[in-house]
């Protein structure tokens, strides 16, 4: 075998692209996987076990950093850490048409190393969401369509969670949840059975492992994850620690860091994609790699850039695009909105370790007759969790350095809504005619923002938030809205989506392209709504472990 | 603040106008000044922490060398803005000091540094932004964070519910 021919090829590593090459190599398959970042090896290249004091800025973000990712540095878990696991936004800028803030992370692993870890099913509600309402196109698949998928994933991921039986958020096969503390349990157990409309407080689910998983975890709740410094633990999912290293172990993956992949070669005569051109990014240097078949998992906007790059004869406006779709119906989520309060009690009470997870209340919005709203479909959810810190003290002298000892007087409890954004053709994405960046890739183009459908839910995230606070016992119950701006949820989804009909969507029901077949996208881009519920990712491990499972099918019947 | 970045970005992709830091230009001509001025600085921030943080049966802010962890972040993490709060909170620190008892801040005694930090703590909000930017870089120390209190870098377990302090 000639060195550029492979069975497959993988674009990107993170979270969709690093199930791609572990499918795809434990299937017997050559696969060239292809990251435009460094390479970052699990636990070697890790610096969580540093001291928070022994870091010269203790955490903070320098002018410096503020100068060279502007965009970044704004990020909720950019800091001194794991400031090496974000871009810098000058040499990827993009263009905002409409304030958008994206959170990237080029390096092996992608944003797997830094992301949020919550890990939710989507269901049945969401996956007929746009046939009942009438915005997006119809998911091309049901619940039973991923069900089995969701259970080949979840305990590779290793997903910590509660069994609760609720239709509109399916059970899965969990590893025992993280225990709610004292004020949690409490607040959980005096509003159970108090809403009509089911409103209750579960465990988060989160990729935080509380059951060793071969030499995964189980999660020390050190804090490290959530503060984007990754875990020399293996406690959480990433590429890094997970899917990647199961790969290797095949001896089926070449692993090629520093390649961007700007273009898909296309074949008219077959019909079929042939290969990728990659660009060096250190040398800057042009190279083309073929493959059967192609898994495009190099994250919603950038998958969608280099379909938009990939011009010829057949496809003038971009690889798969005769739907006029590609790019359009981008959707993150709108979130933010929020109640918090004090509690009365426990005050003997403490915690010990840091928790990478919270508690989680399930939609109770638009889930049957009973709960349908009069000005909005879909729904949301809300994340948080309660806590105790230290006093903030008075005066000064040894009276003062006592008392940063004591606890505060009570304990807080927050809870913030994740809501669901509709699809929309005029949120789109597309590629600047004349920029482009230093490595020769057009410039990527937003233009998305928020509409009546996620303003008009605002006021009830932040009211029903107040009300689950007050039966739960709360004092002194303000409400919050951070107003974030699109992409800043990064759950960034939908420019090359699912659907029955070629006419109207990129990709068929197996995430393969309608237009060329031999090509298969299984990142956020493929999805047709962002459904209510946050934690896509398991969704698109599922998905990609699916398709791959059909790719190779197909491959083998020789009709691919 | 979303509006200045999209600005931001925007400007840089058009090629358009690169703004250079004052600081950049004449830090070459400035730097012995500056350099004096923040071991100065220092050794202010020090001994103003150990009369706010002294040392007890655990050591205070001055062992703990808030001064120059501060003196680093006023310089690389600030905003122009901060620095100027910053300054303007130091020099209160000496010009009341001046008023006082006729001289700077370091060259007081004990007994009038404390009378000082007595009379601004009560008066000042811009000494409240000091005092807490000492107490920060003293709790983010190690002497703050694992000699004072008690840090544990691998808890190894979540208990939702103790009796025992964590720290």
């Amino acid at each position: 075998m000639k060195s550029n021919f492979f069975d497959a090829i993988v674009v990107g590593t993170g979270i969709s692209g690093g199930w791609a090459a572990k499918e795809l190599c434990e299937k017997g398959l050559n696969t060239l996987v292809l990251e435009r970042g460094r390479d970052v090896e699990h636990i070697v290249d890790y610096d969580d076990m540093i001291p928070p004091w022994d870091t010269k800025y203790r955490g903070r973000v320098t002018n410096e950093d503020r100068r060279k990712s502007p965009i970044q540095s704004g990020v909720y878990n950019y800091n001194e850490r794991s400031k090496k696991y974000f871009v810098n936004d000058l040499d990827n800028p993009y263009v905002q048409d409409k304030p958008f803030e994206w959170a990237r992370g080029y390096q092996v692993g992608g944003r797997s190393l830094i992301w949020g870890r919550q890990c939710y099913r989507r269901s049945e509600l969401d996956f007929e969401a746009n046939a009942k309402d009438g915005f997006g196109v119809d998911w091309p698949i049901r619940y039973k369509d991923i069900a089995p998928w969701y259970d080949y994933v979840e305990p590779v991921v290793g997903v910590s969670g509660s069994i609760e039986g609720l239709a509109h958020l399916p059970d899965g096969l969990f590893q025992p949840p993280m225990p709610m503390n004292c004020v949690e349990s409490e607040v959980a157990r005096r509003i159970k059975g108090k809403f009509e409309d089911g409103r209750m407080i579960i465990h988060g689910r989160t990729a935080n492992h509380t059951r060793k998983i071969g030499n995964r975890g189980p999660c020390q709740y050190k804090g490290s994850c959530g503060a984007g410094h990754a875990c020399s633990f293996g406690g959480y999912f990433s590429s890094n620690s997970a899917t990647l290293p199961l790969a290797a172990k095949t001896g089926k993956m070449t692993l090629r860091p520093f390649s961007m992949v700007q273009e898909i070669i296309y074949d008219k005569e077959t019909r079929k994609a042939t290969g990728v051109r990659v660009v060096d990014t250190e040398t800057l240097e042009s190279r083309i790699f073929h493959s059967k078949i192609i898994f495009l998992n190099a994250s919603t906007l950038n998958t969608t850039a280099i379909l938009l790059n990939s011009i010829s004869e057949v496809f003038p406006t971009g690889l798969g695009n005769s739907s006029g779709q590609l790019g359009h119906n981008l959707m993150d989520m709108p979130y933010g909105m929020g109640a918090r309060g004090t509690f009365k009690g426990f005050e003997d009470k403490f915690t010990f370790g840091r928790r990478p997870t919270g508690i989680f209340v399930p939609r109770f919005r638009n889930i049957n007759k009973a709960t349908e709203q009069q000005d909005y479909v879909r729904g949301f959810t809300y994340q948080g969790g309660a806590g105790r810190g230290r006093k903030a003290g008075e005066g000064f002298g040894r009276g003062y350095k006592e008392e940063l000892t004591k606890p505060s007087e009570h304990w807080s409890m927050a809870i913030t809504a994740w809501g669901e954004h509709l699809p929309y053709y005029e949120n789109k994405m597309y590629l600047h005619k004349d920029k482009k960046d230093k490595f020769g890739m057009p410039v990527i183009c937003v233009d998305c923002e928020f509409k009546e459908n996620e303003a008009a839910m605002v006021n009830d995230m932040m009211n029903s938030a107040a009300e689950i606070l007050e039966m739960g016992g709360l004092k002194d119950i303000e409400t919050y809205n951070w107003n974030k701006i699109p992409g800043s949820c990064i759950h960034e989804t939908g420019t090359a989506r699912m659907g029955n009909d070629p006419g109207t969507s990129v990709l068929n029901r197996w995430n393969q392209m309608h237009d060329v077949k031999n090509i298969f996208i299984t990142d956020g881009s493929a999805m047709c709504s962002s459904g209510t519920t946050p934690g896509p990712s398991i969704t698109y491990m599922a998905l990609t472990a699916r398709a791959v499972d059909y790719a190779v099918k197909e491959l083998n019947r020789r009709n691919i | 603040m979303e509006r200045r970045r999209f600005v931001t970005i925007n400007s840089l992709l058009l090629g358009g106008v690169v703004i250079v830091s004052n600081g950049l230009i004449t830090i070459s001509c400035e730097t012995n000044v500056e350099s004096e001025k923040s071991s100065i600085d220092i050794k202010l921030l020090n001994e103003l922490g150990e009369i706010i943080i002294p040392s007890s049966s655990t050591p205070g802010a001055k062992e703990a060398n808030v001064g120059e962890y501060i003196s680093q972040i006023v310089q690389d993490c600030f905003s122009e803005k901060e620095q100027e709060g910053f300054n303007l909170n130091i020099s209160t620190i000496n010009n009341t000091s001046h008023r006082l008892f006729g001289q700077s801040f370091l060259e007081c005694t004990y007994k009038q540094r404390h009378q000082l930090v007595q009379k601004l703590d009560d008066s000042d909000p811009g000494f409240k932004s000091l005092k807490e930017l000492i107490t920060s870089a003293f709790l983010s120390s190690e002497v703050g964070m694992n000699q004072f209190l008690t840090y544990h870098q691998v808890p190894g377990k979540y208990v939702g519910c103790t009796e025992t302090r964590p720290w």
